[in-house]
């Protein structure tokens, strides 16, 4: 089971609104590379990996993935605070206040709804590790695009800490594919599922 | 009134760090599990952070959600549960 520490991963005080920013970041939160869809891929994920410690990975790095969700929804939410009505509109955040007024709601910054076709659980170790390490460079570009879309320094210390994060992942999925590789059956040259005894 | 206390921001500040290097030493066992530095410094690190939790715990309450409470009332959920919020 989980339990919860009510602190986050890396601190988040931001002093400045800005709707505008808090727009394209709240795409880390249900967007099509979010924190969101990373938990889950790799939480749901564990229970067909066959490896005790490629799942143990997954379903730590599954955790961590929902610790920077929570610093992602931080940031949204102070990025929003005590904004005017003029600012709302001013800095394009009408389109989601109508809906949402200043919730937190997992939606990507062109404002489609989180879904899990974002992601894959596909019962195939090696499958499932190389989408892993593709999900964790998506999301490290669009923390790059962030960056660039954004300067203040209270938002940018945060959206740097989840980059590197991604950086840490990638390498760690890996090694991972690495460790399932090398227990591989020495005829399965092209690398066919070792997680279903149908064999090919 | 608290002089002598170390302020909550300072101790969470700390406890922050000690878990972040434990959360990276994880990962890293994880794929790494006979590396001894790696199994020392975890080690290291797991006692300096249970000293820093037991600090905050007996001035602040729970910091996890298994931690105690001392109080006539229930702390838990009373507050920190919106960081840099005034009605935090």
């Amino acid at each position: 089971m989980f339990s919860y520490e009510k602190r986050l991963q890396f601190p988040v005080n931001i002093k400045t609104p800005n709707a505008r920013a808090a727009k394209v970041i709240l795409s880390q939160y249900g967007g099509p590379d979010g924190e969101l869809g990373a938990s889950l891929r790799y939480f749901s994920q564990k229970f067909a990996m066959p490896y005790p410690r490629v799942a143990g990975l997954l379903n730590d790095i599954a955790t961590e993935e929902l610790a920077h969700l929570e610093m992602v929804g931080t940031i949204v939410q102070q990025l929003t605070k005590n904004l005017s009505t003029d600012e709302i509109i001013r800095q394009g955040f009408d389109a989601f206040y109508v809906d949402h007024t200043l919730g937190v709601y997992p939606a990507s910054a062109a404002g489609v709804p989180f879904t899990a076709a974002y992601l894959q659980s596909k019962g195939d170790p090696i499958t499932d590790l190389t989408e892993d390490m593709g999900a964790e460079q998506k999301a490290r570009t669009t923390y790059d695009n962030i960056l660039k879309l954004v300067d203040d320094p209270d938002v940018i210390a945060p959206i740097r800490f989840l980059r590197q994060r991604e950086i840490v992942h990638f390498q760690r999925f890996g090694e991972a594919l690495g460790m399932v590789q090398d227990q591989l059956d020495s005829k399965n040259f092209y690398y066919f599922n070792p997680a279903d005894k149908r064999g090919c | 009134m608290n002089d002598n206390r170390v302020s909550k921001r300072e101790l969470l500040h700390a406890i922050g760090e000690t878990s972040f290097v434990l959360d990276d030493l994880r990962l890293y066992l994880d794929t790494h599990p006979d590396c001894p530095e790696a199994l020392a410094m975890f080690k290291e690190y797991q006692n300096r952070r249970e000293a820093l939790v037991n600090q905050y715990e007996k001035s602040y309450g729970a910091l996890s959600s298994y931690g105690p409470n001392e109080a006539d009332t229930w702390v838990w959920n009373k507050n920190g549960w919106l960081e840099g919020s005034e009605m935090n």
